[in-house]
């Protein structure tokens, strides 16, 4: 159910937008005598959207966000930076399996992957 | 134990006040309307004298109103609402063959539950139809038909009111009717007691001018009870009376009168 928050979001559904594309009957009675097979295919590529594909495309992006959240030492100090990395290392999984599960299941506007919040960063201060 | 009754009993509570906010809509409660308007004498004495019995029976009709009558009125508008669900204008099937496909197990879920989740909100507050259905001329014209019953089973509680000697409560109305032209018309020819009572149960209503009624006409009574009455009884949200009405009533050669309305309308500017 909630990841239908995620899938409300046509860009999401690549292999449902892809057997659209490509496998759907042109006309009205195929689609009719397709509908057997049909139903339970598109069942299954929209789980696999839901369950694998999107979950996946999102591993990226959530680590993104952690680095953005947790390992951003630009305005401290080093000492504050030497005591915050062992709180900050294990902080780390748990901030990454909540940003990916939320990514997972709501429709979350993409991260500039490999960027690491540098562009954000750079935009935010004129450059 | 104990405490598991306490909590079914306070949610069973909160359940019952919650369906006071459907029952504000006086649409929501045919029971008690026709109860209201046939059962309750209208005369202030038998409504007193009426009360050990009109209470019990007046509660019985609201219980009937809140677990039957009105629940009954909703089942329609939450069956819409459902099959909002299979319009045949939300599906793309010439578009996105398998996503719809995808879909309709999804639909057939979520019918059930907008179906209850529709039904308990509407049994518990006051939520208007959906809009396809009001949209319908057939329904228009049932909604417009219920309007018109609701003024006419008002006017018909006025009247009975204007006949009977007015005293007590009045009923206010939205729009005038002929038929209320000769017992209005009576009722302000009437002694002092009876124009006293007129001008209270209309103010009272909030009816300062309406077809054959005129509150200013209370304001200009040549007994100062009636106009002190009327004074005291102006409803703050209808405009003031004209000023010349007010400047003289500023100046009446009754002190309490004279007092009254500088103290509901102000001072002379």
């Amino acid at each position: 159910m909630l990841t239908s928050c995620a899938m409300s979001n046509p860009e999401r559904r690549k292999l449902l937008n892809y057997i659209d594309e490509h496998w759907s009957p042109s006309t009205t009675t195929g689609r009719w005598l397709a509908s057997p097979v049909a139903l339970p295919a598109g069942v299954v590529a929209g789980a696999t959207d839901a369950l694998v594909l999107h979950p996946v495309s999102q591993f990226d992006d959530a680590w993104v966000d952690t680095v953005d959240v947790l390992w951003d030492f630009d305005d401290s100090t080093d000492f504050r930076t030497a005591l915050l990395t062992p709180l900050l290392a294990l902080a780390t999984p748990v901030v990454y399996a909540a940003t990916w599960t939320t990514r997972s299941l709501f429709d979350v506007r993409d991260s500039n992957s490999g960027d690491t919040g540098q562009t954000a960063k750079a935009a935010k201060e004129g450059k | 134990m104990v405490g598991f009754r306490l909590v079914r009993g306070g949610a069973l509570l909160g359940l019952t006040a919650l369906a006071g906010c459907a029952w504000s809509n006086e649409d929501n409660r045919p029971v008690w309307n026709a109860f209201e308007g046939s059962l309750v004498p209208s005369s202030e004495g038998l409504f007193y004298a009426a009360l050990p019995v009109t209470v019990p029976l007046g509660l019985g009709a609201i219980a009937v109103d809140m677990f039957i009558a009105h629940p009954l009125q909703v089942v329609d508008d939450a069956y819409d609402d459902a099959a909002k669900l299979w319009d045949a204008d939300g599906f793309a099937f010439a578009e996105a063959y398998y996503t719809e496909m995808a879909r309709l197990p999804i639909r057939a879920v979520a019918t059930p539950v907008v179906f209850g989740g529709s039904f308990l909100a509407r049994v518990l507050f006051d939520v208007s139809a959906p809009v396809s259905a009001v949209d319908a001329p057939e329904d228009q014209a049932a909604v417009a038909q219920r309007r018109a019953k609701r003024a006419e089973r008002r006017r018909a509680r006025l009247l009975a009111w204007l006949a009977e000697d007015p005293d007590g409560r009045c009923v206010s109305i939205e729009a005038w009717h002929p038929s209320l032209d000769e017992p209005m018309r009576r009722a302000l020819a009437g002694d002092a007691r009876v124009r006293l009572r007129l001008h209270d149960g209309m103010l009272r209503a909030g009816m300062t001018k309406i077809g054959g009624y005129d509150a200013t006409v209370g304001l200009r009574d040549p007994d100062p009870v009636v106009r002190y009455t009327c004074i005291k009884l102006w409803p703050r949200s209808q405009p003031q009376p004209p000023a010349e009405l007010v400047d003289a009533l500023r100046n009446d050669p009754v002190d309490s009168v004279r007092l009254k309305a500088v103290d509901r309308f102000g001072r002379l500017r």
